[in-house]
């Protein structure tokens, strides 16, 4: 049976965080009404938690919308359609006439003889 | 986990870059509140997010080990975190690095004489092994078991950081303790 109050005060972030059982919580809160020094704890715990919540934030459209572009950069040089790639890296963000000539002889000396001629083809 | 997310992992390691950010945009929010509640240039953020992205992907084949996609998460963004801070302070250890970006480091030793902070600044004020718990147990809203998995520390050491923070906290604020004793 849990009585001791350190037991109790072990509970009051996961009551605070709704995850006892509604059996520990029954526990939790008749100890609470009775037992002043663990109900100054949950009180602090509690002011600290709330304050805590008002600093969350939702995270802004324009990192959203970027947050996977490593991954899509990297699969650049991987991918077997490279193609497609190098149509999806233009296609994303134009970039100035001199920067584009940078990037394809950049990816040109990436690619494999035989993709190579599959380009010349298209 | 649920069915449905349980699913798009298996798609998400099988290579199903799709099923992999659908899962993952379920998470953006939680990351973006723990990389943002340490760093706060706006570029730094972005970059760290896409950071952690990446290393999710990576190594989603390693995810079994982890308990939930959430602990996972959050140890890839604590690992890119500190090597944010490893590059950015190069030789500096962690517990000399700014508390965050752009305040000043405050000694632990004189937080017990802002008595009139805000919870928010007596936080921001704490070390950052100290600060990092409080954001995992406060608002990721971690178990302590989950906690020991992304802090890589025992429970033990995790509930006795906890009641220092607690006994700091309860200095601080000794003047509502005594009207709520009252």
């Amino acid at each position: 049976m849990i009585n001791n109050c350190d037991q109790i005060k072990d509970m009051i972030i996961p009551y605070i965080n709704k995850k006892l059982s509604d059996k520990e919580k029954l526990i939790f809160l008749n100890h609470l009404v009775n037992c002043k020094e663990c109900l100054k704890e949950y009180a602090l715990i509690l002011k600290i938690q709330k304050a805590l919540q008002t600093s969350i934030k939702e995270m802004p459209k324009e990192i959203k919308i970027h947050a996977f572009d490593k991954i899509k950069h990297n699969q650049i040089f991987q991918s077997d359609n490279m193609g497609q790639d190098i149509t999806n890296l233009f296609t994303k963000k134009i970039p100035t006439p001199m920067t584009s000539i940078e990037v394809v002889t950049y990816l040109m000396s990436k690619i494999s003889d035989s993709v190579k001629l599959s380009i010349k083809n298209i | 986990m649920l069915w449905n997310e349980q699913s798009l992992l298996i798609k998400a390691i099988n290579g199903n870059e799709k099923a992999f950010e659908t899962i993952m945009k379920n998470y953006l929010n939680d990351i973006y509140n723990y990389i943002s509640f340490k760093i706060s240039k706006k570029e730094d953020i972005e970059d760290l997010i896409q950071e952690v992205m990446l290393g999710a992907y990576q190594s989603i084949h390693k995810f079994e080990k982890h308990s939930s996609i959430k602990t996972w998460l959050m140890s890839i963004t604590r690992r890119k975190i500190a090597d944010y801070y490893r590059q950015k302070y190069s030789k500096s250890n962690l517990d000399t690095v700014p508390i965050s970006d752009n305040e000043q480091f405050v000694k632990e030793e004189n937080i017990s004489k802002l008595s009139k902070m805000s919870i928010l600044e007596a936080i921001e004020n704490l070390p950052q092994e100290e600060k990092d718990l409080v954001h995992l147990v406060f608002i990721q809203q971690l178990s302590y078991k989950e906690i020991e998995e992304v802090m890589d520390i025992p429970i033990g050491t995790i509930k006795s950081r906890m009641h220092h923070i607690k006994t700091k906290l309860k200095n601080l604020f000794e003047d509502d303790w005594r009207t709520l004793h009252d």
